[in-house]
Parts: structure tokens; C-alpha cells; sequence
């Protein structure tokens, strides 16, 4: 593009601020009192006390959440790093759900003291557990991801756990700007003048700290403390806005990245620009959904749609922007020893993996304690466990070898997935049918997860490819493809009719509706696509040395990958529509493999598979067992049993080198 | 690719004349006959049209100044990157028209950046070599299995076989690769700059490791390097590029003189006759 075609930034963002302005003078014009007697009098108030503060909470979060995003990416000297990403809000959202149930009082007292507790509370928790890794920033938002995804699924399920009671949580969730009164903007203006006068306060030790620690120290600054401030101040604003407003995602991330695009070079100017355009951002966005509503109500929460239009501003954004350079994490991933026998080693995971399947057919509760069935009891219980157990075992076993692909592929042993958004692909995907018809059957069902997962892996693999699929970017794709399939997810879910509950159960993943067609189709599943990965064994030994090194040894790189890629987005996709995105297995079951010293790529295949299964089967087993007569979701079972393995994974990484 | 062979060596006749001393050193066929090889990005040509011979037992050294064009060239002779024009040949072949794994059985290369390759053993590593050879699903014979402790004795590494690669020293950790190389049994191997993160002993004991395997078993070697002095003690012939370009060709004792070092690197520089090969310096 020739340079005199290009709009000058500051130039884009007053056209983006104007079209928000039009938008917001057409909502006040066609609000405006006209009637006479009552009916211009509840205008009037509809006016002044629902278009105009929503106008003034929508600038006001964003620019709390521009500022705030800003703040922790300096302070962290992390690209990525922002409320979401660090499990902020997803921490406020937990604790707020809890508190509705368990201490109401407490909420009565102050919402925004418990959403602060709770976003401290997971921030504090990423920190301790990559303070060993030196806050290395793919660490750091990894362990915020995991934490946010296992609060999002603890919250999906007290929302189910609740029913309708707290549906209207679920919508929160999506970020609705919808206002009563101007109390919410009151508030939100407090918190940005605190922000901006204490960022003014710290400028100093903030522009030290983005030169690194030990540099920042060696000029004499106190790093630990001005940090903590710099992060307690941030995740105070976050949460303000969580509690006020609800989760509204994306701003935080791209306000930051946009100033810095937009020629914002140093502190200063980008700590004015940042919380601006984060104002616009959200200004606007509010503006389009309100456009957009029909007059029932808006259909899709302001926060959700943020993300619809900021998943693809990041995507947009990804090649433009400057990463860090940091060590590379291959390095600091835990170092195996191999197994010696192992193909003994197989078989005995095989054989630990039939003792589960046979403790989960087996051993139950009952209403008079624990049973172990037997005889005619066992028989009968059998139609009900067997097809549970095989479709529970199945997309474990699915998850596994999945996982172990796309590791070897990407040659990222933190990738997976469930991090790539290839589960939410999933999602949006089985989403997108069932609002074309709610009683699809289960054939469209795969069909659709399996397209939508297939779509998030190539555009991951694509965005990443540009950067040598190096670790930061991956992820990076895969944090903005989980966000934009998450907002999908959360807008249909938050239209409350019976799709929307169909889908929240699948987001929390539930065995519970899998009767024998489901667990056949899951089995067939896995015959057929399993098979193909160990004949392409081979293949998979030579992506770990890189493009470079796999071309050269003869290997057509291209088309290996796509149909590597494409075997594994259908074996999650299919895995995810019985257990959900959200589980980490197809994380974990490959680690697992590895540090037991399965490093051929069959061993870790086939590795992969049994402890995939037996984690799975577990899972499923521990969900029906740990709050009988109830049956918690699979997925969050999974979710809690994997992600603290993971963490502590990440860290025992660090000690070893130091 | 476009162009035939016929114009490609029309153009390459237009191109910029090689500054040669020695003239043509090429005995019998050559491993490689690269004609009119140009690349552009952006536009912008990164690599003007070169024309050059490899021949085989001999250590070509690619020298130049950084963004000279040297590794770019590297990587379209190995096929990683799509040339913007001209033809490369490879035993009177066009590359273009051999398969991977039948390319890959008569050219290794090795990248700048080698992964840490995780979780493998040298002796797995090195065995990832016979790939070309057996491909996804053939038998990795005894055959293979004796070229695979073949290269591991030539690379001095027997006693590490079993050690895990990522457990090794940055010089062991490149013989390695150097190893897999030979195990691919290539007539000719590509490294980018296999010395640049090794100490001046490493450095050594690398160079003298490829020298040593071009004159045993005859393969051709192609060396992108840095340090000059280096090239020339350890190659055969030296093609030295500036800015796309070749800027002096021609036998070791040839570059390094005052006149032409300065053509190359824009830069006064001084040499010290010695009992064996001079040596450059920066005054």
C-alpha cells in the first residue's frame, strides 16, 4: 500500500470517536422527551438515567481497562498480560458467584470488595507460581489461562449447580452495560482518577522496570515494591469494572497494543493514549450493539462483543507486533529421562488403565455407601456405566494422541488443544448448528464441532507459521481464537432458550446425556483416526528439529502438517463434544508420557492414549462418586485434576534451571 | 521457479562479472551448477543473479558482511526457499524436479538456529537421518543401523550415543547434528553457519570435522561462515557476496589481500603474512 493511501493513527481514532458520537446522538435523539404528561416525563428519565450514563460507563471502563492493561503489561514487561489473561476477572467472577450463594451478605456489604478479592487472589496465585521463572511472560499468561479457565468452569458449574437463579450471572458474565443509574459510572470514575494519579505518582519507577529487573535495580529502584503497587493498583481497576459492568475482555490487551501502534513511544503519552482508546473502543462498541438491538433488548452483551470485534484486531495485530525476546521456554521445560523398557513401561500403563475402567464399572456409591456390583446388579448397572465409561475413556484417548501431535508439531510442549482455542473451535462450531436447528442430531453435531476446531487450528497454524511458530505467538493466536469463540459462545448462551443451556453444559462438559450411539460414534472415532498417527510416527520424530531441518531430511513439511493438523482438529473436536473444551488432558497426558520417558513419537503416542484414557475415566468416575446423588460435570473434574499438575509442572520447570 | 536453463545462463552471462584469480577451479562434474540464481522480497533483490559452480571434495566457505545475501543463497540451493529466478542443478538435474525424499538423499543442510530437539538421544537423532532413505513406513534395516554408527564414529560422539541432546554442550550438541548429516549420506551437505555459538577450540574442532569429511568420503561441503580467517584455513575456495552480489571468488590465499578485503567489507583492513596462510586483521 502506497504511504500517502495510509490514515495518520491519531487521525483513525477521532474518525472512531466521531462514529461512536453519531451513534450516541442518534440514541439520545431518538430518546429524546417528546410526548407530553407521563410518558415524556419516563423519557425523560429513561434518558437521564439510562442512555447517558451508559454512554458515560462505557468510556469510563474502557479507559479503566486501557489504563489497567497498560499498567500490567509494563509492570510485567509482558505483551500479553491484561485482566483476562491473568485470570483477573475470571478470579472476580468466582468469587462474586460464590459469594451470591454462599455469603449474600457479604455482596450486600460490597461487591466490589469481594470481585477485588477474588481477582487478587488468582493474580497473587499466577505470580507465586511463575515468581520461579522470573514472571517469563508465555508462562506467566499460561498459568492465567489454566487458572481462568478452571474458575470459568467452577463458575459454569455453580451456575448449573443453581439453575435459574444465577442465569442472570451467566449474562454478567457477558459484560452488559445496561444501566439504572449513575452509580456504576460513579464508581468507575473513582477507580480511573486513583489509576491515573497513582500511574502518574509511579512513572518513574514504572519506566525503570521496563528495562528488567536487574537493570532497574543496578539504577536504584525499590523493584519489588513499586511493582506490587503498580499490580494491586491494576487489578483494582480491573475488578472495578468486572464488578460494575461484568467481564468485558479484549480492551485491556489491545488499548495498549493499539497506542503502541498508533506512535505512542513513551510512558507518557502512552498512558494518556491508551485509556483513550480504550474509551473509544468500548464507547463504540456499546454504540454498534445498541444499533444493532432490536426492540426486544440487545441480544448480544457489550462485553462479548468486544471480543467479537477485537479477536480479529488482534489477529490483524499479531504480525505487526514487537514481541519481547525472551529465553526460549524450550529450555526451561522438565527434562526427561528415558525409559529403559519402554515398552514394559506400555504395558503397564495399559494394565492401570484396565484397572480404572474396571474400578469405574464396578465400585460406585449407593444410597446405603459403597457398593462394588456384582452378579445381577452389575448387569443392570452396566448399561448405564459401560457407554459413560467408553465415551469418557475415548475422548480421553483422543484428547491424548491430539495433544501429543500438536506438540510435536508446533515443537511447544506447552501447547495443546485446549490453549489453541481448538476446543472452543469446537464450541462455536456445535454452537453455530444447534442455533440452526436445536434438535440437530449427532452427526451434524460432530460435523460442526469438527469444522470449527479445523478453522481455529489452520488460522492458529497460519498466524503462527509467520513467526516461526515460536511459543509467543502461538499463543497469542490461540488466546485471541479462544476469546473469539468464547464471545460467540457467551452471546448465544446468554439468549437463555434451551440451546443456551445445551450449550453451557457442554462448556462445563457433561457425560451425563452420552447414552451407546454417542459412545459408539466416540469409539469409532478413535479407530479411525488414531491408527493414521501411529503410521505417521515417523513424521512426528522430525517436527520437533523444525521446518528447516524436517525439509531438508525429505519431508513434504506442508502437506504433513495439514494432515496432521486436520487428523488432530477431529479427534479434539469430537473429544470435546462429550467432555467439553476445557479439560487439559490433551496438555497433560502428553507431558505425562514424556517425563515417564516415552520420547519416541509412538511411544508417546500410544503413552499418550492410555494415560489420556485412564485421567478421563478417572474423571468421569470421581465426577459421578464425589457429590452423590449429584453428578458434577466431567470437564471441570478434569480441569481441576489437570490444571494444578500443570501449574506445579511450570514450576518444578524453573528450579531445575534456576 | 521460472525461466528455462537456456535463458538462465543468458542472464547469467549479463550478470555482474566474477572477480576470479584463479579462474575456474572446477574439476570433472559439479555437484551443483547454480544459473542466473536471484531472489527478491519486497521488490527489493536480495540475491542478483549468481552463477556458481560446487564441485565435489571440496569446501566452498561463503563469506560476507551481514545482510550480504549469503544464507539466502544457502537456502534456495537447499530448496528451503523458492528462488525469484534462474535454474539450480544438482548433478545435471534441475531440483525442481526431484522429489523431497529423493533430494533430501543427495543434499543435507543444516539451519542456522538447530532446535534444542528435546527428549531424543544422540544415537535418535543421528537415526533420524536415514529418513530419506526409508521413509514413514519402510524398515529401518541393519543397513541403516550401520550408517547410523558410522556417522557417530566419524563425529567422535560413540561414547555420547546415549545421552539425551538436549543434555550436551553447545559444540557436542552441533556435532550431533553434524552426525545426522552424515548419516543422511549425502553428496553434499549445507551449513549456515554451524560455528557461530561455538568457542574458537569448538570452532576448530568443527571445521576440522567438515574438512575431514569432505576429503574422506567425498562429499561436497557449502559453509556459510563469518570469520574470514577461518574460511580460509579451512575451504577449499571462497565465494565472498556484498549486497547480493559476488564481490570476490577464487582460492583462500587470493581473498585475503588488503584490496579485496576492503571490497568486500568496505573496511581497511590489514594482512599479516605468516609461515602458513596470511592473516587479516582490522588496523
Amino acid at each position: 500500500m502506497p504511504a500517502n493511501m495510509r490514515l495518520s493513527p491519531l487521525a483513525f481514532w477521532a474518525l472512531a470517536a466521531a462514529a461512536a458520537a453519531v451513534l450516541f446522538a442518534r440514541a439520545v435523539i431518538t430518546g429524546w422527551p417528546s410526548a407530553g404528561g407521563v410518558e415524556g416525563r419516563l423519557q425523560e428519565i429513561v434518558l437521564t438515567h439510562g442512555t447517558l450514563p451508559r454512554a458515560a460507563t462505557a468510556m469510563l471502563a474502557g479507559a479503566t481497562l486501557g489504563l489497567s492493561g497498560l499498567l500490567l503489561q509494563r509492570v510485567l514487561r509482558n505483551p500479553l498480560a491484561e485482566p483476562s489473561t491473568l485470570g483477573v476477572s475470571a478470579g472476580a467472577q468466582l468469587a462474586m458467584a460464590a459469594a451470591t450463594i454462599h455469603a449474600p451478605a457479604l455482596m450486600a456489604f460490597s461487591v466490589g470488595l469481594v470481585a477485588f478479592a477474588g481477582g487478587l487472589f488468582t493474580v497473587a496465585l499466577v505470580l507465586a507460581l511463575t515468581w520461579k521463572r522470573g514472571l517469563e511472560p508465555v508462562s506467566v499468561v499460561l498459568a492465567g489461562m489454566m487458572t481462568a479457565l478452571t474458575a470459568n468452569a467452577a463458575s459454569a458449574a455453580l451456575i448449573l449447580a443453581n439453575g435459574e437463579y444465577l442465569f442472570s450471572l451467566f449474562i454478567w458474565g457477558g459484560g452488559s452495560l445496561t444501566q439504572q443509574s449513575w452509580g456504576p459510572a460513579l464508581s468507575l470514575a473513582v477507580a480511573l482518577a486513583v489509576g491515573l494519579a497513582a500511574s502518574a505518582l509511579l512513572l518513574r519507577p514504572l519506566a525503570l522496570l521496563s528495562l528488567g529487573d536487574a537493570a532497574a535495580r543496578s539504577l536504584g529502584g525499590a523493584v519489588s515494591l513499586s511493582r506490587f503497587l503498580v499490580i494491586g493498583v491494576a487489578v483494582w481497576m480491573a475488578t472495578t469494572v468486572a464488578a460494575q459492568v461484568g467481564i468485558i475482555g479484549f480492551v485491556g490487551l489491545a488499548a495498549p497494543a493499539l497506542a503502541a501502534l498508533s506512535g505512542a513511544r513513551s510512558l507518557k503519552q502512552r498512558l494518556v493514549l491508551a485509556p483513550v482508546i480504550g474509551a473509544i473502543l468500548l464507547w463504540l462498541t456499546d454504540g454498534l450493539v445498541q444499533f444493532f438491538a432490536g426492540p426486544g433488548g440487545e441480544r448480544v452483551p457489550t462485553g462479548a462483543a468486544t471480543a467479537l470485534l477485537g479477536g480479529p484486531l488482534l489477529i490483524w495485530l499479531l504480525p505487526r507486533l514487537k514481541l519481547f525476546e525472551w529465553p526460549s521456554l524450550a529450555g526451561g521445560a522438565a527434562q526427561a529421562r528415558r525409559a529403559a523398557r519402554p515398552l514394559v513401561l506400555l504395558a503397564l500403563l495399559a494394565a492401570l488403565a484396565c484397572i480404572v475402567f474396571a474400578v469405574a464399572i464396578v465400585a460406585g456409591r449407593g444410597p446405603d455407601g459403597w457398593t462394588l456390583a456384582s452378579g445381577q446388579l452389575l448387569a443392570d448397572l452396566a448399561d448405564l456405566r459401560i457407554p459413560r465409561l467408553v465415551a469418557a475413556a475415548g475422548a480421553g484417548a483422543m484428547l491424548g494422541v491430539a495433544g501429543v501431535v500438536i506438540q510435536r508439531i508446533t515443537g511447544n510442549p506447552l501447547a495443546g488443544p485446549e490453549i489453541l482455542g481448538v476446543g472452543m473451535g469446537a464450541g462455536a462450531g456445535l454452537a453455530a448448528v444447534l442455533l440452526a436447528s436445536a434438535t440437530a442430531g449427532l452427526g451434524w453435531q460432530m460435523g460442526g464441532s469438527a469444522l470449527g476446531a479445523l478453522a481455529v487450528l489452520l488460522l492458529i497454524l497460519a498466524l503462527g507459521a509467520r513467526g516461526g511458530l515460536g511459543p509467543e505467538r502461538l499463543l497469542f493466536a490461540g488466546i485471541a481464537a479462544n476469546a473469539l469463540c468464547s464471545a460467540v459462545l457467551t452471546a448465544i448462551i446468554a439468549l437463555g432458550n434451551q440451546q443456551s443451556y445445551m450449550l453451557l453444559q457442554w462448556l462445563s462438559g457433561s457425560t451425563g446425556r452420552v447414552g451407546a450411539s454417542e459412545a459408539l460414534a466416540g469409539l469409532v472415532g478413535l479407530c479411525l483416526l488414531a491408527p493414521p498417527l501411529f503410521l505417521a510416527a515417523r513424521w512426528l520424530d522430525l517436527f520437533p528439529l523444525g521446518p528447516a531441518a524436517a525439509r531438508s531430511l525429505g519431508l513434504a513439511v506442508g502437506r504433513a502438517r495439514f494432515l496432521l493438523v486436520a487428523c488432530a482438529a477431529l479427534l479434539t473436536a469430537l473429544a470435546a463434544l462429550f467432555v467439553g473444551p476445557l479439560s487439559f488432558i490433551g496438555l497433560i497426558a502428553p507431558h505425562l508420557a514424556r517425563l515417564l520417558g516415552l520420547g519416541r513419537a509412538w511411544q508417546q503416542l500410544l503413552g499418550g492414549l492410555l494415560i489420556g484414557a485412564a485421567l478421563m475415566a478417572l474423571s468421569d468416575w470421581l465426577a459421578r462418586m464425589a457429590a452423590f446423588p449429584y453428578q458434577l460435570p466431567i470437564g471441570l473434574f478434569a480441569a481441576l485434576l489437570g490444571g494444578p499438575y500443570l501449574i506445579y509442572l511450570l514450576a518444578k520447570g524453573a528450579e531445575r534451571h534456576g | 521457479m521460472t525461466g528455462t536453463t537456456g535463458q538462465s545462463i543468458e542472464n547469467g552471462s549479463g550478470g555482474p562479472a566474477p572477480v576470479s584469480a584463479s579462474g575456474s577451479d572446477v574439476q570433472g562434474v559439479p555437484l551443483y551448477r547454480l544459473r542466473g540464481l536471484t531472489f527478491r522480497a519486497g521488490g527489493r533483490a536480495i540475491v542478483h543473479p549468481i552463477d556458481l559452480d560446487v564441485p565435489p571434495r571440496q569446501v566452498l566457505a561463503l563469506v560476507g558482511p551481514n545482510g550480504s545475501g549469503k544464507s539466502t543463497l544457502l537456502k534456495m540451493m537447499a530448496r528451503q526457499l523458492r528462488p525469484s529466478g534462474g535454474a539450480v542443478e544438482l548433478l545435471g538435474r534441475p531440483v525442481t524436479t526431484m522429489s523431497d525424499r529423493e533430494f533430501a538423499r543427495q543434499v543435507a543442510y543444516m539451519p542456522q538456529f538447530t532446535p534444542p530437539a528435546e527428549g531424543m538421544t544422540v544415537r535418535e537423532l543421528v537415526g533420524l537421518g536415514r529418513f530419506p532413505w526409508h521413509g514413514a513406513l519402510g524398515r529401518f534395516g541393519p543397513d541403516d543401523a550401520a550408517k547410523v554408527e558410522a556417522a557417530l564414529v566419524q563425529t567422535d560422539l560413540t561414547e555420547m550415543a546415549g545421552r539425551m541432546v538436549d543434555s550436551l554442550s553447545g559444540g557436542e550438541r552441533q556435532r550431533a547434528w553434524l552426525a545426522m548429516m552424515v548419516a543422511q549420506d549425502a553428496r553434499c551437505l549445507l551449513l549456515d553457519e554451524p560455528t557461530s555459538a561455538l568457542d574458537i577450540a569448538h570452532q576448530v574442532e568443527m571445521l576440522k570435522l567438515v574438512r575431514k569429511l569432505a576429503g574422506g568420503s567425498g562429499v561436497g561441503v557449502v559453509i556459510v561462515i563469518h570469520d574470514i580467517n577461518m574460511a580460509a584455513r579451512f575451504s577449499d575456495r571462497i565465494v565472498a557476496l556484498r549486497r547480493g552480489e559476488v564481490a570476490a571468488r577464487g582460492a583462500p590465499a587470493d581473498i585475503l589481500d588488503a584490496a579485496v578485503l576492503k571490497r568486500i567489507y568496505g573496511l581497511e583492513m590489514g594482512i599479516l603474512p605468516t609461515a602458513g596462510l596470511p592473516v587479516s586483521y582490522v588496523p
